[in-house]
């Protein structure tokens, strides 16, 4: 009886592991061929050998850093850590950790762990900030237009973990081909749109680059129709930025407000221009995008609007 | 039970040494003579009945050859993949066999679970030195050699059947988190539990329980708690001579502390500073319980081992042996009582650690369950199952 026993709980423990050892076996002839890298690429492919390359990209005594998008790239930058050993690294949980930590003391080269390749904030960035919509349906104007100028855009980060993009959506019924330009940084950027386009991020997923405040010039071989929205990711906020043909033509009665409201000035042209603020005048750079206090009615060949930062992080424009 | 004490010496050894800052090579020469030094001892002073002619059965020696010849081929072919292996454990040990210190700079940066205890890296390290590579390739046998060194211990001192048993359960042999096959220091720790439950059974080395208890402290955090359990049941079986088996547990709990205190604490969790607040988290003991003892049932990791091993330690409560159900019970009551008290999501803790707290166990239950089965005799350290054990 107790001898029967014994077998049963043998067997009991043999019967789930038959088919694990049939795997693991497999798995080792399989492998048997191959070389010793080659079995770790297999393991861990489209990464162990992105480990490999990073091996010979970082120089041998330069710390870099790997910054988390989510937890299973954090399980992945401690094997990342593991393998390039002894080179060191110092893991950030979030890019807020790397974002606020010393300048001077954080590491130069960045690692995506989740892939073992080298990257830079700004893509990282991108990968965080386009994981979500804040504006989830863009609703588009009926107007079309073949030029327009979208009087600020930004893709930066404020304190964490506030962070702006520029969202919204071009459409078109017909194929149109469009070339937008960053101002005042003139970078280009053409694009081929048949239906609605939408964008998380238009700065950095147009142009490439983070900035704080510039302004995009648009133009169409068809009429779009186009809608943005300033985003605050955080606060989940979205505010409309007004689409322009180009400076005002009359003087615009906008109040005289003190900080934190600020005036913008746009300068479409490429050549200085003055334009008068109030009493006093202000001068503006060819192609410009010029922040300065809000001293009232403003006249000249710019285009002028309001910002004001509310309390709950929704941003408020006031257009003339 | 020669090589188990041969792993454990060597990285206790090391780890002592190094707190005194003694060379690497010197340690490593130093744990080279206490092994001889012991082998030596070992031979002369072995189990009642060492040497005497004996029949094994063939069958369960064949039925535990095969996991272990399986496991062997596949950590001879296949690069380590578990998680804490590549973590914590063996990256500890490229460490070691780079700096040749166990407080280098490695241990002054911010690497995960710093304060974990070093006696498997230490003994990985010196493979890496010895093969001349840092890659897990040769390390990784260590792991293999603790399991296959423990089965052997069971072998003889409970039956071939208990090895057979041992050999073929899922989550020592097969399982990726934990088995022999990864690179955690479970297996280690139950090893040396059960070596030192052994001594207890056999009641006849104080010092050499000693010593089985300092692998304990120095192998996982929670060594040292089991090695203090340990030693309240040696104090029943020991009586005085227990005193004897204070002296390895002492300077290793020593040369813990001194090191601890050289080096920072990153993310592990302060138990110790948790244990008042068990109080204010009762209201967690039972969802920790059932949680807990959910995976006395994993099937599919356990076969039906650990519900024969309740049954089995029950009867023996029943009979008022209460060795292996005390000892079982306390070190149950002492993972619940971490689970409790823990700052991690209770769930998700007991969810990946759990199966590797029962391996633990899994000494003090195997020789439950032999007490109860069938009394085969199999060779000359065989425990005198027909024995009552007094304490």
């Amino acid at each position: 009886m107790r001898r029967g026993l014994l077998c049963i709980l043998l067997l009991s423990v043999i019967v789930p592991s038959v088919p694990r050892l049939i795997g693991n076996v497999q798995t080792a002839i399989r492998m048997l061929p191959l070389s010793w890298e080659r079995r770790h690429e297999v393991i861990a492919p489209g990464f162990y050998a992105n480990v490999e390359a990073l091996r010979r990209q970082i120089p041998p005594n330069e710390t870099f850093a790997m910054i988390g998008t989510s937890r299973g790239s954090l399980d992945q930058a401690v094997f990342v850590n593991y393998y390039l050993y002894p080179r060191r690294s110092r893991i950030y949980r979030d890019r807020w950790m790397y974002l606020t930590a010393d300048p001077n003391g954080r590491p130069r080269i960045i690692v995506r762990p989740a892939d073992a390749r080298i990257t830079n904030y700004a893509e990282l960035r991108n990968e965080d900030v386009r994981r979500s919509r804040v504006v989830v349906s863009p609703e588009l104007p009926a107007e079309e237009r073949s030029r327009f100028l979208i009087p600020i855009v930004s893709s930066s980060d404020g304190p964490p973990p506030a962070a702006y993009t520029v969202e919204g959506a071009i459409a078109a019924d017909h194929e149109a081909r469009l070339t937008l330009t960053l101002w005042p940084m003139k970078i280009v950027k053409t694009l081929t749109i048949r239906g609605t386009r939408t964008f998380t991020d238009l700065v950095y997923e147009c142009f490439g680059v983070m900035e704080f405040a510039a302004w995009v010039e648009v133009q169409s071989d068809r009429p779009v129709r186009a809608a943005f929205w300033l985003v605050n990711r955080a606060a989940r906020t979205s505010a409309p930025i007004r689409l322009i043909d180009g400076p005002l033509r009359a003087p615009a009665a906008l109040p005289a407000l003190p900080p934190p409201v600020i005036l913008w000035l746009l300068n479409p042209s490429g050549v200085y221009v003055t334009a008068q603020v109030g009493t006093r005048p202000a001068i503006v750079g060819p192609h410009g995008l010029q922040s300065m206090n809000a001293n009232g009615t403003v006249s000249g060949p710019v285009y002028p609007f309001l910002s004001e930062k509310l309390p709950d992080g929704q941003t408020r424009f006031t257009w003339p | 039970m020669i090589v188990l004490f041969v792993i454990g010496l060597t990285g206790a050894t090391m780890f002592v040494l190094g707190v005194l800052h003694v060379p690497f090579g010197v340690s490593v020469a130093v744990a080279g003579l206490a092994c001889v030094a012991w082998g030596t001892h070992f031979s002369r002073s072995g189990p009642a009945g060492a040497g005497a002619r004996f029949r094994v059965p063939k069958l369960p020696v064949v039925l535990a050859a095969i996991p272990l010849l399986a496991i062997a081929f596949t950590a001879a072919t296949v690069p380590l993949n578990d998680f804490d292996g590549r973590a914590f454990w063996l990256l500890k040990a490229k460490a070691l066999a780079t700096e040749r210190a166990i407080d280098g700079p490695f241990f002054h940066g911010q690497e995960p679970r710093n304060q974990y205890p070093l006696l498997m890296p230490l003994d990985a390290s010196l493979l890496m030195i010895a093969t001349g590579t840092p890659d897990d390739r040769y390390a990784r046998w260590l792991y293999v050699l603790t399991f296959a060194a423990f089965v052997l211990l069971i072998g003889r001192r409970l039956g071939p059947w208990y090895a057979a048993i041992l050999a073929w359960l899922p989550q020592f042999a097969f399982v990726s988190e934990g088995s022999a096959l990864s690179g955690y220091s479970d297996i280690a720790v139950a090893a040396f539990v059960a070596g030192g439950f052994i001594e207890l059974i056999d009641a006849r080395s104080p010092i050499r329980f000693g010593f089985w208890l300092s692998f304990l402290v120095l192998t996982k955090n929670e060594g040292l708690p089991i090695a203090v359990i340990l030693f309240i049941a040696g104090a029943f079986v020991f009586r005085r001579r227990v005193a004897l088996s204070a002296i390895p547990l002492v300077v290793a709990v020593a040369a813990l502390f001194t090191w601890r205190s050289g080096i920072p604490k990153t993310d592990e969790e302060n138990y110790i500073a948790l244990l008042p607040s068990l109080p204010t988290h009762l209201d967690r003991l039972p969802s920790a319980i059932v949680e807990s003892a959910k995976h006395l049932f994993y099937v599919a990791n356990w076969g039906l081992f650990w519900i024969a091993a309740v049954i089995a330690l029950t009867l023996l409560a029943w009979r008022r042996e209460w060795l292996a159900p005390a000892v079982v019970a306390s070190m149950a009551a002492l993972y619940i009582g971490a689970y409790v008290v823990t700052q991690w999501a209770m769930p998700e803790l007991i969810a990946v650690s759990a199966d590797r707290l029962l391996m633990q166990m899994i000494g003090p239950a195997l020789y439950a369950i032999s007490r109860c089965g069938p009394s085969v005799p199999v060779g000359p350290h065989k425990i005198d199952v027909t024995r009552r054990d007094v304490h």
